[in-house]
């Protein structure tokens, strides 16, 4: 299965949900921004997000400092 | 008895140097929020100020620290003070007709849009990556202006510091990599930058019509 991720193109299996892309990705979940086919996905959903062909994924991942 | 007192505000006088009424006029009816009054808010906010701008929601519950004195727009004579309190009294050094809406209070999930109900833009100003999700989660798609910094510690390569349109109301400045850290410490000029280059992107977003901002963030 093919979808865009951060601009790019990524290939996963079937039935793969959200979280656990992210952390085949190593994204730390706690510092990062989904946004998921044009919409901010709020992360009490992220659990039921079960990924599917052509989906566009940007992660938007913050760093500490200020 | 000071210009100010004598009923003459002569720093709106010397704005009128650089803008027409019209800008002015533009310029001072936005109401901006800044979340967070560390390096990036305070010096944000000084920049906002410089530039005309009048309303602020000013939102920290910190108080002013000598660590802070590196890179923050506070004074030594102001250590231990609320940094809203202080920001309030530097800000208005510049501008005394300034609206100043400062809230010691921590921001979170459940109170970050009321508290920013009447502002046009957001500036998210944390320091911590996780606070930063937070607000930009928080004001992603609530149609309000929202520039956000990410990647601005240690010193160097300042031409890394850009800016990223995520999309039509939402705007991150930093190099998104360079975080805080034991050989990385927050310093005052790539703060600086970052902070003066959220300023600038609600600049121009105040003299610009909305619909025409983005043609200048082709990213």
């Amino acid at each position: 299965m093919k979808i865009s991720f951060n601009g790019g193109t990524a290939y996963i299996d079937q039935d793969v949900y959200l979280p656990q892309f992210l952390e085949q990705k190593r994204i730390n979940q706690e510092k990062v921004v989904i946004e998921y086919n044009g919409e901010i996905a709020p992360r009490n959903t992220w659990p039921e997000i079960k990924l599917q062909d052509d989906d566009v994924i940007y992660a938007i991942t913050f760093v500490g400092g200020g | 008895m000071s210009e100010h007192e004598n009923g003459r505000n002569s720093f709106k006088q010397g704005l009128l140097k650089h803008f027409s009424p019209k800008q002015l006029e533009k310029i001072e009816s936005f109401t901006i929020g800044i979340a967070g009054a560390g390096g990036l808010g305070s010096n944000c906010a000084q920049n906002l100020v410089r530039s005309g701008f009048k309303n602020f929601v000013i939102c920290d519950f910190d108080l002013v620290e000598p660590g802070n004195l590196n890179r923050q727009f506070y004074f030594q004579d102001q250590l231990g003070m609320l940094k809203v309190e202080a920001l309030s009294v530097n800000l208005r050094r510049i501008n005394p007709d300034l609206e100043i809406t400062a809230l010691s209070v921590k921001i979170n999930s459940g109170n970050a849009r009321e508290i920013f109900a009447g502002c046009d833009a957001v500036v998210e100003a944390f320091d911590r990556a996780e606070a930063k999700r937070m607000l930009v989660e928080a004001f992603y798609s609530s149609g309000k202006f929202l520039v956000s910094a990410s990647g601005l510690a240690g010193w160097g390569n300042t031409d890394a510091i850009m800016t990223l349109q995520v999309h039509d109301y939402f705007y991150m400045v930093g190099d998104l990599v360079s975080e805080v850290g034991a050989n990385r410490p927050p310093c005052a000029p790539r703060v600086n930058i970052a902070a003066a280059k959220q300023a600038d992107l609600i600049l121009s977003l105040a003299l610009k019509q909305k619909e025409t901002y983005s043609e200048d963030y082709n990213i």
